[in-house]
């Protein structure tokens, strides 16, 4: 069996996504070749290439980065901090809550007061959602009520979602309530890029300022407490940075799910099963995965183009299946 | 004239095919009509609609109100009913979703034998098709474009291609191989601009509501550029004889424009 050191894992998971990233600006409706669209991401192409690839593929390759670092971080430090394997924004309702956020800002016209109402308006919801979700916790509950309430959670949130595009002022069609409840980042430009980023880097920051704490958490709470770790502090960084990300990226592309479950799962093994160790390389991860799926989107000869969540859920799901099926033969 | 008692009475259960039904029909034979036709947001017939009962298009409904016949459209869904609502009476006419004006007049004259108002319908088509002829040729050649905010367009083999052709309009989507309701990628339209765009819809959403393509600033400074009309959303979406009415606003908006936008009059004499 091949070993990778963490330090290469990072090396191999960047250049991945580099490459991903040019694979990507390269597929697209308009049959342009690699010159043409290296000549127009630097600006020497045509105005026409320039417009194709700067406006039209390159907020595309961006979105994919900010959602996948922010979905893949996320799922890492909250597995980390709950010990438990199956939190991720998705399965815990964090995503549909923000997606849910979202659609009362844009239907109800809060974004015309002012459009960071929107980003906003998602990072609260999703903030509600995971300090509801830590509360149940911290009253002691197992694994499975985690998951349970979660799941609760992201059906309200989904149905609330559903009602609120119905109820709407302007209702939106069967087509916005997919939109939100798949996600997907075709057709986004450089102001969808621009809601999002400050909030996802701010978000990612306090993801990653927590990767000592969380390597000390894996050893229980009691031993990370008489080592200097303040837990308060720690639950408060993961709460607020998955809420910033994961709200701010789901304002823009809508709720994609089992990102945040799948890529620390597969990366694990290669960081020693440290979690805080883990996040950058889950960061990296996610985005790797958004963007292949986001590909394969495009690549599939579907009559309308699928949802990113499509995808990313025919990954995500029968890896779920196996882990549930994993955990009750290790609880037997 | 037949007795208006005589005649069969009509319930519509949607706007498509209420719209056919208060053109053709006497008002003492209709029933009811959906209670989509009073929704000023949707409906040209909202005055006209306020005068009968509404429904909402169920079978339960249509069991109530006992009309001789239910117009339905094809994507009716209370379609497994259809032989219990035969059984009390009610005879469902189901009404296709026309992909040209011809096929727009075909049904209006079939609906109106079924009602027994062929001469109604007849003065009606003729009326409508006058309005039609004289709309032809009056606009130059513009590469048009359909588009909704979705960036949804209309292909080849649907009822807005028709018109644009009958408009003497070229239609971009069918030009460059869509079929059908299909989508028009943002790439497409860097590649193969319109001269003329033609907004449908447009008006409903707010500017934040509008999906990622509407508000894409590409496309928005495309429609800084390139000339634009706008569908009056409540005559467009059925593709019935009220879509002589959209026509007349599109050829007379497109006739307002001023002179010599759009490239075609690059180089003219």
């Amino acid at each position: 069996m091949f070993q990778i050191r963490p330090r290469s894992l990072t090396l191999v998971l960047v250049l991945t996504l580099l490459g991903l990233s040019l694979a990507s600006l390269c597929f697209g409706e308009a049959p342009l070749s690699l010159g043409e669209v290296v000549g127009g991401l630097l600006g020497t192409g045509t105005e026409e290439q320039r417009l194709i690839v700067q406006q039209i593929r390159l907020p595309r390759v961006l979105l994919a980065w900010l959602v996948g670092c922010s979905l893949g971080a996320s799922g890492a430090a909250l597995q980390g901090l709950l010990r438990n394997p199956l939190a991720e924004p998705g399965l815990l309702g964090i995503s549909a809550s923000a997606g849910l956020g979202a659609v009362v800002a844009l239907y109800f016209g809060l974004t015309a007061l002012s459009l960071w109402a929107l980003p906003v308006a998602a990072m609260s919801f999703a903030l509600l959602a995971t300090a509801v979700l830590y509360a149940l916790t911290r009253a002691g509950s197992t694994n499975l009520t985690l998951i349970l309430a979660g799941i609760a959670l992201s059906s309200l949130a989904t149905a609330l979602t559903s009602l609120a595009l119905n109820l709407a002022p302007n209702p939106g069609g069967v087509q916005d309530i997919v939109l939100w409840l798949l996600g997907s980042i075709a057709d986004r430009s450089f102001d969808d890029v621009w809601l999002c980023l400050p909030f996802v880097i701010v978000g990612l920051a306090l993801l990653l300022l927590t990767g000592p704490s969380l390597d000390v958490l894996a050893l229980g709470e009691g031993e990370a407490r008489t080592l200097g770790v303040d837990l308060g502090r720690l639950r408060g960084l993961i709460i607020l940075g998955s809420a910033l990300s994961v709200g701010a990226t789901v304002a823009v592309s809508g709720a994609i799910g089992f990102v945040g479950l799948v890529v620390p799962h597969l990366l694990r093994r290669f960081v020693d099963y440290r979690p805080g160790r883990l996040l950058l390389p889950s960061a990296l991860g996610g985005a790797v995965l958004i963007l292949a799926a986001d590909i394969a989107v495009r690549l599939l000869d579907t009559p309308k183009e699928l949802m990113l969540g499509v995808v990313t859920a025919l990954i995500g799901a029968p890896f779920f299946m196996a882990l549930v099926l994993r955990s009750r033969r290790d609880m037997l | 004239m037949a007795d208006p008692a005589s005649l069969p009475r009509v319930a519509s259960t949607n706007l498509c095919a209420d719209l056919m039904l208060v053109q053709i029909a006497d008002p003492a034979q209709i029933v009811s009509l959906s209670y989509q036709s009073r929704d000023p947001r949707v409906s040209s017939i909202v005055e006209v609609a306020r005068a009968y009962p509404e429904n909402r298009g169920g079978v339960e409904d249509l069991l109530y109100l006992k009309p001789d016949i239910a117009l339905v459209y094809t994507g009716w869904n209370g379609r497994g009913h259809a032989e219990l609502l035969a059984g009390r009476g009610i005879e469902i006419l189901p009404l296709p979703y026309p992909a040209t004006w011809s096929d727009a007049l075909k049904t209006t004259r079939e609906i109106a034998a079924r009602i027994g108002r062929v001469e109604a319908g007849e003065i009606r088509i003729a009326e409508a098709k006058q309005r039609m002829r004289e709309l032809r040729a009056r606009i130059r050649p513009y590469r048009a474009l359909y588009l909704r905010p979705s960036g949804g367009t209309a292909g080849s083999g649907t009822y807005v291609d028709d018109l644009l052709r009958l408009l003497g309009l070229r239609n971009v989507a069918a030009e460059q191989g869509l079929s059908g309701w299909g989508r028009f990628p943002l790439e497409r339209l860097v590649t193969s601009p319109p001269d003329l765009f033609l907004l449908g819809y447009f008006d409903r959403v707010r500017p934040g509501v509008a999906s990622a393509y509407g508000r894409h600033p590409l496309l928005r400074s495309m429609l800084e550029r390139t000339p634009a009309v706008r569908v009056s959303g409540t005559l467009w979406g059925c593709g019935g004889l009220e879509l002589v009415g959209a026509a007349e606003r599109i050829v007379a908006q497109i006739e307002a424009l001023p002179t010599g936008s759009g490239p075609i009059a690059v180089g003219q004499p």
